[in-house]
């Protein structure tokens, strides 16, 4: 038993803490030249010295990325627009990053909720008419 | 509404990624009727992301070239000459300069499946 309880406060230690699957969606500039490609960014650090980190790369017009397995905790994400040049060498012109968006596991929904109703209030003595009769 | 003084021949000669365009033409010398043009004041150059629509303006003094910023996306680029008097002239060729930088996109969120 005293082996056993550890593996159960572990499994449910995991079980709160497991990895998350995020959907990510934004629009296209408007603004000429038209992208060809976006690059999605998990920004880490703090201002001045962020740390953009390439998590994945979209094709135009697909303004969607799916980021599987992201751990629970909070995290910043940005995305650039890219115009890839084929010629006369290949190029990648990058714009700068997007405003960030973040994600963080929201807390858990309380469990067992309960109600119970309150016991009937009892009368108070009515002082008033006590003075009078007295 | 404008009274011209002369047709103005403009030309992007050189761009500047980050910094922006330097815009030359040829100095005015008559009026729009051909007469000389002896009390030419100076130009004035215009910019903006719609074809001979422009949003701003600068002032180049009595000059025959300017550096001008370049907006996201297409910016357009015309040049006035005015005489002493206040007389503007038309708007010369218009040119154009298109941003090799693209804008990032907008709008990103992050929704869990």
């Amino acid at each position: 038993m005293k082996k056993i309880l550890p593996l159960f406060a572990l499994l449910l230690s995991l079980a709160a803490s497991r990895a998350a699957d995020l959907s990510f969606a934004w629009t296209a500039p408007v603004a000429a030249p038209p992208a060809t490609h976006y690059k999605l960014y998990e920004r880490t650090g703090t201002s001045p010295n962020y740390v953009y980190t390439e998590v994945g790369t979209t094709t135009a017009p697909v303004t969607s990325f799916t980021l599987l397995n992201v751990t629970p905790a909070l995290h910043f994400y940005v995305v650039t627009s890219i115009v890839r040049y084929l010629t006369p060498a290949p190029t990648d012109i990058e714009s700068v990053y997007s405003v960030a968006a973040w994600w963080a596991p929201r807390p858990a929904a309380p469990t067992d909720l309960r109600i119970t109703e309150l016991p009937e209030q009892a009368a108070l003595p009515d002082f008033q008419n006590w003075f009078v009769n007295k | 509404m404008r009274r011209a003084t002369s047709i103005l021949f403009v030309w992007l000669l050189a761009t500047l990624a980050a910094l922006g365009v330097i815009l030359e033409w040829d100095a005015v010398t008559t009026k729009q009727d051909g007469t000389p043009a002896d009390n030419l004041a100076g130009y004035r150059a215009y910019y903006g992301n719609a074809s001979r629509n422009y949003s701003a303006d600068v002032d180049v003094g009595n000059f025959t070239s300017v550096t001008l910023p370049t907006l996201p996306g297409i910016t357009y680029y015309a040049v006035t000459a005015y005489d002493e008097d206040g007389l503007e002239s038309d708007f010369s060729d218009e040119v154009s300069y298109t941003a090799d930088v693209p804008q990032p996109p907008t709008g990103l969120t992050a929704t869990e499946l």
